[in-house]
Protein backbone atom coordinates (compact mmCIF):
# COMPACT_ATOMS: atom_id res chain seq x y z
CA UNK A 1 0.00 0.00 0.00
CA UNK A 2 1.17 3.52 -0.66
CA UNK A 3 1.82 5.90 1.79
CA UNK A 4 1.97 3.29 4.71
CA UNK A 5 4.87 4.84 6.51
CA UNK A 6 2.79 8.04 6.76
CA UNK A 7 0.07 6.08 7.81
CA UNK A 8 1.90 4.96 10.59
CA UNK A 9 3.45 7.66 11.73
CA UNK A 10 -0.09 9.48 12.14
CA UNK A 11 -1.40 6.31 13.94
CA UNK A 12 1.50 6.69 15.92
CA UNK A 13 3.08 9.85 16.33
CA UNK A 14 -0.02 11.73 16.44
CA UNK A 15 -1.62 10.10 19.61
CA UNK A 16 1.22 11.74 21.51
CA UNK A 17 0.96 14.99 20.77
CA UNK A 18 -1.64 15.81 23.34
CA UNK A 19 0.74 14.17 26.33
CA UNK A 20 2.93 17.29 25.12
CA UNK A 21 0.47 19.65 27.17
CA UNK A 22 -0.35 17.46 29.66
CA UNK A 23 3.52 16.68 31.33
CA UNK A 24 4.00 18.58 34.04
CA UNK A 25 7.76 19.04 33.66
CA UNK A 26 10.31 20.54 30.51
CA UNK A 27 12.65 17.47 30.77
CA UNK A 28 9.62 14.86 30.54
CA UNK A 29 8.31 16.83 27.45
CA UNK A 30 11.29 16.70 26.08
CA UNK A 31 12.01 13.32 26.12
CA UNK A 32 8.28 12.99 24.27
CA UNK A 33 9.03 15.29 21.56
CA UNK A 34 12.46 13.87 20.84
CA UNK A 35 10.62 10.25 20.76
CA UNK A 36 8.32 12.18 18.30
CA UNK A 37 10.97 13.44 16.30
CA UNK A 38 13.18 10.47 15.93
CA UNK A 39 9.96 8.82 14.32
CA UNK A 40 9.65 11.83 11.64
CA UNK A 41 13.16 12.21 11.06
CA UNK A 42 12.59 8.12 10.18
CA UNK A 43 10.05 8.83 7.57
CA UNK A 44 12.19 11.52 6.03
CA UNK A 45 14.93 9.11 5.92
CA UNK A 46 12.76 6.47 4.57
CA UNK A 47 12.39 9.37 1.36
CA UNK A 48 15.78 10.14 1.27
CA UNK A 49 16.91 6.08 1.29
CA UNK A 50 14.54 6.06 -1.54
CA UNK A 51 16.39 8.69 -3.79
CA UNK A 52 19.69 6.98 -2.97
CA UNK A 53 18.79 3.93 -4.32
CA UNK A 54 18.27 5.24 -7.50
CA UNK A 55 21.17 7.40 -7.47
CA UNK A 56 23.07 3.87 -7.11
CA UNK A 57 20.93 2.10 -9.17
CA UNK A 58 19.27 -0.06 -7.34
CA UNK A 59 21.64 -1.40 -5.16
CA UNK A 60 20.35 -2.22 -1.98
CA UNK A 61 23.05 -3.98 -0.26
CA UNK A 62 25.47 -1.48 -1.31
CA UNK A 63 23.18 1.30 -0.27
CA UNK A 64 22.42 -0.04 3.35
CA UNK A 65 25.44 -0.95 4.26
CA UNK A 66 27.63 1.74 2.86
CA UNK A 67 25.26 5.21 2.30
CA UNK A 68 22.24 4.69 4.70
CA UNK A 69 24.38 4.52 8.17
CA UNK A 70 26.12 7.88 7.03
CA UNK A 71 22.72 9.76 5.97
CA UNK A 72 20.47 8.42 9.05
CA UNK A 73 23.44 9.32 11.52
CA UNK A 74 23.52 12.50 9.90
CA UNK A 75 19.99 13.44 10.24
CA UNK A 76 19.69 11.89 13.56
CA UNK A 77 22.61 13.96 14.66
CA UNK A 78 20.67 17.67 13.96
CA UNK A 79 18.17 17.95 16.37
CA UNK A 80 20.88 16.72 18.83
CA UNK A 81 23.03 19.88 17.54
CA UNK A 82 20.10 22.09 17.65
CA UNK A 83 19.12 21.11 21.30
CA UNK A 84 22.98 21.50 22.40
CA UNK A 85 23.42 24.62 20.52
CA UNK A 86 20.13 26.60 21.13
CA UNK A 87 18.83 25.05 25.00
CA UNK A 88 21.51 22.57 26.86
CA UNK A 89 24.77 21.29 27.19
CA UNK A 90 23.85 18.87 30.06
CA UNK A 91 25.49 15.78 29.32
CA UNK A 92 22.71 13.54 31.09
CA UNK A 93 19.66 15.68 29.08
CA UNK A 94 21.42 15.47 25.84
CA UNK A 95 22.35 11.48 26.12
CA UNK A 96 18.62 10.86 27.28
CA UNK A 97 16.77 13.09 24.83
CA UNK A 98 19.23 11.49 22.16
CA UNK A 99 18.52 7.84 22.98
CA UNK A 100 14.98 8.75 22.84
CA UNK A 101 15.71 9.95 19.25
CA UNK A 102 17.00 6.87 18.67
CA UNK A 103 14.56 4.84 20.13
CA UNK A 104 11.50 7.06 18.03
CA UNK A 105 13.54 6.30 14.92
CA UNK A 106 13.57 2.50 15.74
CA UNK A 107 9.82 2.56 16.59
CA UNK A 108 8.56 3.76 13.31
CA UNK A 109 11.22 1.62 11.47
CA UNK A 110 10.35 -1.36 13.23
CA UNK A 111 6.61 -0.98 12.31
CA UNK A 112 7.13 0.28 8.69
CA UNK A 113 9.37 -3.45 8.46
CA UNK A 114 6.29 -4.77 9.80
CA UNK A 115 3.78 -3.46 7.63
CA UNK A 116 5.56 -3.97 4.49
CA UNK A 117 6.09 -8.04 5.09
CA UNK A 118 3.71 -9.28 7.81
CA UNK A 119 3.56 -12.59 7.12
CA UNK A 120 7.20 -13.24 7.35
CA UNK A 121 7.26 -11.07 11.00
CA UNK A 122 6.70 -13.44 14.52
CA UNK A 123 7.15 -12.87 17.93
CA UNK A 124 11.09 -13.64 18.14
CA UNK A 125 11.25 -11.40 15.09
CA UNK A 126 9.85 -8.23 17.18
CA UNK A 127 12.32 -9.66 20.20
CA UNK A 128 15.07 -9.60 17.95
CA UNK A 129 14.43 -6.13 16.16
CA UNK A 130 13.81 -4.74 20.42
CA UNK A 131 17.20 -6.02 21.39
CA UNK A 132 19.15 -5.37 17.94
CA UNK A 133 17.50 -2.51 15.69
CA UNK A 134 16.01 -0.04 19.12
CA UNK A 135 19.35 -0.66 21.07
CA UNK A 136 21.71 0.40 18.03
CA UNK A 137 19.70 3.71 17.09
CA UNK A 138 19.62 4.28 20.77
CA UNK A 139 23.54 3.72 21.44
CA UNK A 140 24.22 5.61 18.06
CA UNK A 141 22.43 8.86 18.63
CA UNK A 142 23.52 8.71 22.60
CA UNK A 143 27.51 8.46 21.14
CA UNK A 144 26.82 11.39 18.84
CA UNK A 145 25.14 13.20 21.85
CA UNK A 146 27.88 12.61 24.49
CA UNK A 147 30.63 14.67 22.28
CA UNK A 148 27.98 17.72 21.69
CA UNK A 149 27.57 18.16 25.54
CA UNK A 150 31.32 19.90 25.05
CA UNK A 151 29.78 22.51 22.91
CA UNK A 152 30.05 25.13 25.78
CA UNK A 153 32.95 23.76 27.94
CA UNK A 154 35.52 23.43 25.12
CA UNK A 155 35.00 24.38 21.82
CA UNK A 156 38.16 22.42 20.62
CA UNK A 157 36.74 19.15 21.53
CA UNK A 158 33.28 19.72 20.18
CA UNK A 159 33.85 19.91 16.75
CA UNK A 160 36.69 17.65 16.26
CA UNK A 161 35.16 14.71 18.83
CA UNK A 162 31.56 15.12 17.54
CA UNK A 163 32.92 14.28 14.54
CA UNK A 164 34.88 11.15 15.94
CA UNK A 165 32.20 10.11 17.77
CA UNK A 166 29.86 10.41 14.77
CA UNK A 167 32.36 8.15 12.59
CA UNK A 168 31.86 6.11 15.87
CA UNK A 169 28.18 5.65 15.75
CA UNK A 170 28.51 5.46 11.31
CA UNK A 171 31.14 2.31 11.40
CA UNK A 172 28.66 0.75 14.59
CA UNK A 173 25.51 1.44 12.66
CA UNK A 174 27.38 0.09 8.87
CA UNK A 175 28.40 -3.33 11.03
CA UNK A 176 25.25 -3.80 12.70
CA UNK A 177 23.25 -3.65 9.32
CA UNK A 178 26.34 -5.54 7.52
CA UNK A 179 25.81 -8.31 10.10
CA UNK A 180 22.12 -8.17 10.24
CA UNK A 181 22.00 -9.34 6.30
CA UNK A 182 24.87 -11.47 6.39
CA UNK A 183 24.33 -15.23 7.68
CA UNK A 184 25.57 -14.37 11.04
CA UNK A 185 22.04 -12.33 11.74
CA UNK A 186 22.67 -13.30 15.45
CA UNK A 187 25.78 -11.16 15.92
CA UNK A 188 23.80 -8.24 14.68
CA UNK A 189 21.33 -8.72 18.27
CA UNK A 190 24.52 -9.73 20.37
CA UNK A 191 26.20 -6.55 19.35
CA UNK A 192 24.11 -3.69 20.68
CA UNK A 193 23.80 -5.65 23.74
CA UNK A 194 27.68 -5.76 24.24
CA UNK A 195 27.68 -1.97 23.81
CA UNK A 196 24.67 -1.40 25.85
CA UNK A 197 25.60 -4.17 28.85
CA UNK A 198 28.81 -2.53 30.47
CA UNK A 199 27.19 1.17 29.84
CA UNK A 200 24.58 -0.01 32.52
CA UNK A 201 26.11 -2.15 34.71
CA UNK A 202 28.64 0.99 34.89
CA UNK A 203 25.62 3.59 35.40
CA UNK A 204 24.20 1.45 37.87
CA UNK A 205 26.96 0.92 40.51
CA UNK A 206 27.65 4.60 39.84
CA UNK A 207 24.11 5.32 41.13
CA UNK A 208 24.63 3.03 44.15
CA UNK A 209 27.88 4.58 45.17
CA UNK A 210 26.03 8.26 44.91
CA UNK A 211 23.42 6.73 47.17
CA UNK A 212 26.09 5.64 49.61
CA UNK B 1 38.99 -11.35 -2.91
CA UNK B 2 42.13 -13.28 -1.98
CA UNK B 3 42.04 -15.44 1.44
CA UNK B 4 45.28 -13.74 2.71
CA UNK B 5 43.21 -10.15 2.58
CA UNK B 6 40.67 -11.99 5.12
CA UNK B 7 43.91 -13.32 7.25
CA UNK B 8 44.94 -9.93 7.60
CA UNK B 9 42.14 -8.04 8.15
CA UNK B 10 41.36 -10.93 11.07
CA UNK B 11 45.24 -10.08 12.40
CA UNK B 12 44.31 -6.50 12.13
CA UNK B 13 41.23 -6.27 13.78
CA UNK B 14 42.29 -8.93 16.48
CA UNK B 15 45.43 -6.63 17.46
CA UNK B 16 43.71 -3.42 17.57
CA UNK B 17 40.87 -4.94 19.60
CA UNK B 18 43.31 -6.54 21.84
CA UNK B 19 44.95 -2.56 22.21
CA UNK B 20 41.23 -1.23 22.47
CA UNK B 21 39.90 -3.90 25.27
CA UNK B 22 43.56 -3.12 27.10
CA UNK B 23 42.63 0.07 27.41
CA UNK B 24 38.62 0.68 27.78
CA UNK B 25 38.41 -1.55 30.97
CA UNK B 26 40.69 1.41 32.55
CA UNK B 27 39.92 4.35 30.85
CA UNK B 28 36.37 4.31 29.94
CA UNK B 29 34.92 4.85 32.91
CA UNK B 30 34.01 8.60 34.73
CA UNK B 31 36.86 10.66 36.49
CA UNK B 32 39.28 8.76 34.17
CA UNK B 33 41.82 11.64 32.15
CA UNK B 34 40.00 12.88 29.07
CA UNK B 35 42.75 12.43 26.60
CA UNK B 36 43.01 8.63 27.97
CA UNK B 37 39.50 8.06 27.17
CA UNK B 38 39.85 9.86 23.63
CA UNK B 39 42.95 7.34 22.62
CA UNK B 40 41.33 4.38 23.51
CA UNK B 41 38.17 5.32 21.28
CA UNK B 42 40.39 5.85 18.82
CA UNK B 43 41.67 2.54 19.05
CA UNK B 44 38.02 1.50 18.82
CA UNK B 45 37.32 3.15 15.87
CA UNK B 46 40.43 1.15 13.91
CA UNK B 47 38.92 -1.89 15.50
CA UNK B 48 35.39 -1.51 14.47
CA UNK B 49 36.66 -0.21 11.15
CA UNK B 50 38.89 -3.20 10.85
CA UNK B 51 35.59 -5.37 11.46
CA UNK B 52 33.18 -4.10 9.24
CA UNK B 53 36.00 -4.37 6.34
CA UNK B 54 36.74 -8.03 7.38
CA UNK B 55 33.13 -8.22 7.81
CA UNK B 56 32.41 -7.42 4.13
CA UNK B 57 35.24 -9.70 2.98
CA UNK B 58 33.82 -13.17 4.72
CA UNK B 59 30.16 -12.00 3.60
CA UNK B 60 31.90 -11.89 -0.03
CA UNK B 61 31.67 -8.00 -0.31
CA UNK B 62 33.88 -6.07 -1.82
CA UNK B 63 36.14 -3.49 -0.19
CA UNK B 64 38.71 -2.53 -3.64
CA UNK B 65 38.03 -0.12 -6.12
CA UNK B 66 34.37 1.39 -4.11
CA UNK B 67 34.01 3.87 -1.13
CA UNK B 68 33.07 1.77 1.83
CA UNK B 69 32.34 2.93 5.35
CA UNK B 70 35.69 1.03 6.71
CA UNK B 71 37.78 3.86 5.97
CA UNK B 72 35.87 5.57 8.31
CA UNK B 73 37.71 3.42 11.15
CA UNK B 74 41.24 5.15 10.05
CA UNK B 75 39.19 8.71 9.68
CA UNK B 76 37.84 8.15 13.06
CA UNK B 77 41.02 7.52 14.92
CA UNK B 78 43.07 9.91 13.63
CA UNK B 79 40.33 12.51 14.15
CA UNK B 80 39.87 11.39 18.19
CA UNK B 81 43.84 11.62 18.33
CA UNK B 82 43.64 14.74 16.70
CA UNK B 83 41.32 16.04 18.58
CA UNK B 84 43.23 14.44 21.90
CA UNK B 85 46.39 16.13 20.87
CA UNK B 86 44.79 19.49 20.04
CA UNK B 87 41.95 20.00 21.88
CA UNK B 88 43.57 18.89 25.73
CA UNK B 89 47.36 18.62 25.71
CA UNK B 90 48.59 21.42 22.62
CA UNK B 91 47.88 24.89 24.61
CA UNK B 92 49.66 23.33 27.75
CA UNK B 93 52.80 23.06 25.44
CA UNK B 94 52.63 25.78 22.78
CA UNK B 95 51.37 29.28 23.70
CA UNK B 96 51.16 30.76 20.47
CA UNK B 97 54.86 32.75 21.36
CA UNK B 98 57.31 33.27 18.46
CA UNK B 99 59.95 30.37 21.03
CA UNK B 100 58.16 27.60 19.25
CA UNK B 101 57.46 28.95 15.63
CA UNK B 102 60.76 26.33 14.51
CA UNK B 103 58.90 23.50 16.10
CA UNK B 104 55.26 24.39 14.27
CA UNK B 105 57.47 24.80 11.10
CA UNK B 106 59.21 21.27 11.57
CA UNK B 107 56.14 19.40 12.30
CA UNK B 108 54.80 20.39 8.65
CA UNK B 109 57.01 17.79 7.31
CA UNK B 110 53.77 15.25 9.01
CA UNK B 111 51.33 17.06 6.29
CA UNK B 112 54.36 16.87 3.25
CA UNK B 113 55.08 13.37 3.73
CA UNK B 114 51.53 12.96 3.17
CA UNK B 115 51.07 15.04 0.56
CA UNK B 116 54.34 13.31 -1.04
CA UNK B 117 52.84 9.69 -0.44
CA UNK B 118 49.38 10.57 -2.14
CA UNK B 119 51.02 11.89 -5.22
CA UNK B 120 51.86 8.01 -5.59
CA UNK B 121 48.03 7.08 -5.23
CA UNK B 122 46.91 10.21 -7.54
CA UNK B 123 48.88 8.48 -10.56
CA UNK B 124 47.61 4.45 -9.64
CA UNK B 125 45.40 2.88 -11.41
CA UNK B 126 42.99 3.16 -8.29
CA UNK B 127 39.46 4.11 -9.47
CA UNK B 128 38.07 7.88 -8.72
CA UNK B 129 35.90 7.25 -5.62
CA UNK B 130 39.25 5.08 -4.15
CA UNK B 131 41.23 8.69 -4.88
CA UNK B 132 38.63 10.34 -3.06
CA UNK B 133 38.31 8.45 0.13
CA UNK B 134 41.64 8.14 0.34
CA UNK B 135 41.99 12.08 0.13
CA UNK B 136 40.12 12.40 3.48
CA UNK B 137 41.93 9.31 5.28
CA UNK B 138 45.44 11.26 4.12
CA UNK B 139 43.91 15.26 5.42
CA UNK B 140 42.94 12.96 8.59
CA UNK B 141 46.21 11.91 9.31
CA UNK B 142 48.00 14.70 8.02
CA UNK B 143 46.30 16.93 10.72
CA UNK B 144 47.37 14.17 13.29
CA UNK B 145 50.95 13.41 12.56
CA UNK B 146 51.61 17.48 12.40
CA UNK B 147 50.27 17.62 16.90
CA UNK B 148 52.16 13.73 17.45
CA UNK B 149 55.54 15.39 15.71
CA UNK B 150 54.81 18.75 17.76
CA UNK B 151 54.76 16.71 21.13
CA UNK B 152 57.39 14.75 20.11
CA UNK B 153 59.97 17.63 19.52
CA UNK B 154 58.69 20.14 21.41
CA UNK B 155 60.49 20.85 25.19
CA UNK B 156 58.01 20.62 27.59
CA UNK B 157 59.57 22.51 30.47
CA UNK B 158 56.28 23.62 32.71
CA UNK B 159 54.08 21.14 32.50
CA UNK B 160 56.32 17.52 31.72
CA UNK B 161 53.15 15.80 30.48
CA UNK B 162 54.23 15.69 26.85
CA UNK B 163 57.31 14.46 27.84
CA UNK B 164 55.80 11.63 29.18
CA UNK B 165 53.52 11.50 25.86
CA UNK B 166 56.49 11.16 23.30
CA UNK B 167 56.66 7.15 23.26
CA UNK B 168 52.42 6.97 22.51
CA UNK B 169 52.95 10.08 20.03
CA UNK B 170 55.87 8.11 18.21
CA UNK B 171 53.57 5.11 18.16
CA UNK B 172 50.80 7.27 16.30
CA UNK B 173 52.74 8.79 14.21
CA UNK B 174 53.86 5.27 13.34
CA UNK B 175 50.40 4.07 12.71
CA UNK B 176 49.67 6.56 10.42
CA UNK B 177 52.44 6.29 8.07
CA UNK B 178 51.97 2.62 8.16
CA UNK B 179 48.17 3.48 7.24
CA UNK B 180 48.96 5.52 4.40
CA UNK B 181 51.78 2.97 2.98
CA UNK B 182 49.25 0.78 2.75
CA UNK B 183 46.49 2.52 0.87
CA UNK B 184 49.46 3.51 -1.30
CA UNK B 185 50.32 -0.06 -1.67
CA UNK B 186 46.77 -1.31 -2.05
CA UNK B 187 46.39 1.25 -4.88
CA UNK B 188 48.95 0.36 -6.78
CA UNK B 189 48.85 -3.11 -6.60
CA UNK B 190 51.99 -3.95 -4.39
CA UNK B 191 51.15 -7.05 -2.95
CA UNK B 192 54.47 -8.09 -0.96
CA UNK B 193 54.40 -4.55 0.59
CA UNK B 194 51.00 -4.48 1.46
CA UNK B 195 51.30 -7.62 3.85
CA UNK B 196 54.39 -6.34 5.44
CA UNK B 197 53.37 -2.71 5.76
CA UNK B 198 50.04 -4.72 7.50
CA UNK B 199 51.85 -7.04 9.29
CA UNK B 200 53.46 -3.91 11.22
CA UNK B 201 50.14 -2.03 11.68
CA UNK B 202 48.83 -5.22 13.80
CA UNK B 203 51.97 -4.95 15.85
CA UNK B 204 51.71 -0.85 16.07
CA UNK B 205 48.17 -1.22 16.82
CA UNK B 206 48.38 -3.33 19.49
CA UNK B 207 51.29 -1.06 21.43
CA UNK B 208 49.22 2.12 20.55
CA UNK B 209 46.98 1.79 23.98
CA UNK B 210 49.67 0.13 26.52
CA UNK B 211 52.15 2.67 25.58
CA UNK B 212 50.01 5.21 25.76
CA UNK B 213 48.90 4.22 29.49
CA UNK B 214 52.53 4.16 30.42
CA UNK B 215 52.65 7.71 29.54
CA UNK B 216 49.46 8.54 31.38
CA UNK B 217 50.79 6.33 34.30
CA UNK B 218 54.18 8.61 34.37
CA UNK B 219 52.34 12.08 34.29
CA UNK B 220 49.75 11.20 36.92
CA UNK B 221 51.92 10.10 39.34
Amino acid sequence: MEQMSEILFICIVMPMIPMLFVLPDKRSRLFVGYLMLGALLCLIAGALNTLLLQLFDGDMLYVTTTITPISEEILKALPVLYLAIFFTDDRDTLLSAAFALGVGFAVLEDAVILAQNPAGVSIGWAFARVIGAALMHGACTSTIGLGMSYINKRRKLFFCGTLSLLITAILFHATFNVLVQSAYRIAAFILPISLYLPVIVGRLRARKKEAQ
Amino acid sequence: MDNYHIYLYLAMFVSSGIGFFLGAGKYLKPRKPLYASMIVLGAGCITIGRAYSLLRLITGLEIEGIFHVGMLGTVGAFAFFFSANFGQIDSLVDDGSKQFLKYRFISLIGIAAAAVIYIFILFSPATAAEKVTDAVVFVTIAASSYFHIKHILIPDVDYGVVRCLRSYNACALSYGVLCMLETMAAANGFTAFMVTVCLLQCAVSLLIVPVMDMGVRKWSK
